[in-house]
């Protein structure tokens, strides 16, 4: 026990030297998961500042592991939340019923397969403009066993997706161009495509709002995670395309607004 | 045909002694009964492991403590789950919790509950001077989730990370989370690199405990006292135990008993268990006794 202790301030040091954030905690993580033989050579990647979740090859989300390669965006604690309030949505008055629901942009398909393995009466759509993502995603649905649920397909935003749905969930890139390389080293390291989302961050969302009207079932509901500041003009965009909708925000648990909530009556 | 009067006596004698026994053995039982038991004797529990204010040492043995209950869990087949960690930055561990699960948990490791006090040459001692530090183990029974009611409006949950723009922009290990009871004050942090739905659910875990310990606690200092048990009370402040490592030996204070072989006591297998089974056969000759006065 001492031994691996020991192993364990070294490393936190050596990562804590480097800049690494949670240097503590990842160097934990790292001892404790990885070979003694193997813990240099993946000591020497982090301190490239490849992300530890790439390194490792999944991220924990939501209860289960995500696996994750460079081409898909690691997920975020915050994106929990869009799963946690499309569950609730589902589960209020609608359990009984067959649910459908687009993922769009599934990345690695963490919220997809998430909500397919709580929801076992959906017909979910998880949908990529990426190749290589949905490859990580086709991956994490059979590790989950939850291929009878979910249908990927490839294509732009919406387009893909075959018919009009209840639900719409949306992580879509949201960071300003500008924005991206002022950013951590890590974040650098993850797909720009998956980042970006143009001027104001709002190019994605803009279009997605501007498709959605044509794929939305009455009621219906779409989820999108954005920055805080990019609520006023989101909003102003969704009352556009649907003048009738009710539109709240949840926070997330630094009591920022994270996610729009947009329901068509 | 009858039998003779001598051997109808025999048999009556007999069955007399036989209904003696019974008596007895009936009586030891009612009177095994009325003995007071916590009632959270079979529950889980939650350990808690805490060094003394500064120095070293105390955080090194705290964190050896907490892996000889990990061990020992182990050799009872008891699920050991760790809630908390917070690493002293010298070495070893401020504090840490664990939930502890099977049957008649907490009826066993509350017997570890009080101060633990360790006398040995400290690895950075370079004189070979012998220092003396203490630690202190709490151990909280585990409520079933039915008897501890949370009203989530009672409670906040946050996260302590720096503020900061979150979502997209940031690429951590960490997804801490925090939880606060409102009407008690009790404030609960898992800092981990699991989900932070997983952190959620170990925080609540730990919360309930806690809740429940307060409630607990509450309804024990109303009890009569003088049908308070000392052993077992959990007090922080008793002093229960010694480990001399120069000497081998472990002293048992409340029953003055003294184990021989500390690596192997703290090894948490037949060693600790034996001692556990003094003490709570100690016990229960206290409420005995107790009772009958």
């Amino acid at each position: 026990m001492t031994i691996v202790r020991e192993t364990i301030r070294e490393t936190h040091q050596t990562l804590e030297a480097a800049g690494i954030p949670d240097a503590r905690l990842e160097a934990e993580v790292m001892v404790m998961t990885v070979m003694p033989d193997d813990l240099a050579g993946i000591i020497g990647q982090r301190l490239e500042r490849i992300p530890l979740a790439y390194i490792l090859g999944y991220r924990e989300f939501y209860g289960i592991n995500v696996v994750v390669t460079p081409d898909v965006l690691i997920p975020r604690p915050e994106t929990e939340g869009i799963v946690e309030h499309t569950l609730f949505m589902a589960l209020m008055g609608m359990e009984t019923r067959e649910l459908s629901i687009a993922d769009v942009g599934t990345g690695s398909g963490a919220i997809a397969v998430n909500l397919a393995i709580h929801l076992p009466a959906a017909r979910i759509y998880a949908v990529d403009i990426s190749e290589p993502a949905l490859d990580v995603a086709a991956w994490n649905i059979r590790a989950h066993s939850v291929a009878d649920r979910i249908r990927l397909g490839h294509g732009d935003l919406l387009e893909p997706v075959p018919e009009s749905v209840d639900l719409i969930v949306a992580n879509l890139p949201y960071i300003p161009t500008d924005r991206i390389p002022t950013l951590q080293p890590e974040v650098q390291c993850e797909p720009g495509a998956a980042l970006d989302g143009g001027p104001d961050g709002l190019d994605l969302v803009r279009r997605l709002l501007a498709q959605a009207p044509g794929k939305l079932n009455s009621p219906g509901i779409i989820l999108l995670e954005l920055d805080p500041e990019q609520f006023p003009a989101a909003e102003a965009v969704a009352l556009q395309h649907f003048p009738d909708a009710e539109i709240t925000a949840e926070q997330d648990l630094s009591h920022r607004d994270r996610i729009m909530v947009i329901s068509r009556p | 045909m009858l039998r003779d009067d001598s051997s109808l006596a025999e048999e009556v004698r007999q069955e007399i002694l036989e209904c003696d026994q019974d008596l007895r053995a009936l009586e030891g039982a009612i009177v095994r009964e009325m003995i007071p038991r916590d009632q959270s004797d079979d529950h889980s529990a939650v350990l808690e492991v805490r060094a003394a204010a500064g120095g070293t040492e105390s955080s090194l043995f705290t964190s050896e403590m907490f892996a000889m209950y990990q061990k020992y869990a182990a050799y009872r087949k008891w699920g050991f789950e760790t809630l908390s960690v917070s690493e002293s930055e010298l070495g070893g561990y401020k504090q840490a919790s664990a939930s502890v699960t099977g049957t008649g948990v907490y009826g066993r490791l509350k017997y570890e509950a009080g101060v633990h006090r360790v006398q040995r040459v400290p690895a950075t001692e370079t004189h070979g001077r012998l220092h003396t530090s203490t630690m202190s183990v709490a151990v909280l029974p585990q409520p079933r989730d039915i008897e501890v009611v949370l009203n989530t409006n009672d409670i906040k949950v946050d996260t302590f990370r720096a503020a900061g723009a979150g979502g997209q922009h940031v690429n951590t290990t960490d997804s801490a989370v925090r939880l606060t009871h409102k009407p008690t004050g009790i404030v609960v942090s898992i800092q981990d690199q699991r989900s932070q739905h997983q952190n959620k659910a170990k925080a609540m875990k730990l919360l309930q405990a806690l809740i429940y310990e307060q409630q607990r606690k509450t309804a024990v200092e109303e009890r009569d006292e003088k049908r308070r048990q000392q052993i077992g009370s959990g007090e922080r402040s008793e002093r229960i135990r010694t480990y001399n490592f120069p000497q081998d030996r472990v002293t048992e204070h409340r029953l003055g008993v003294t184990v021989w072989g500390v690596a192997g006591f703290m090894s948490g297998t037949d060693s600790l268990d034996n001692l556990l089974e003094q003490l709570s056969a100690h016990d229960l000759q206290e409420n005995l006794t107790r009772l009958m006065e």
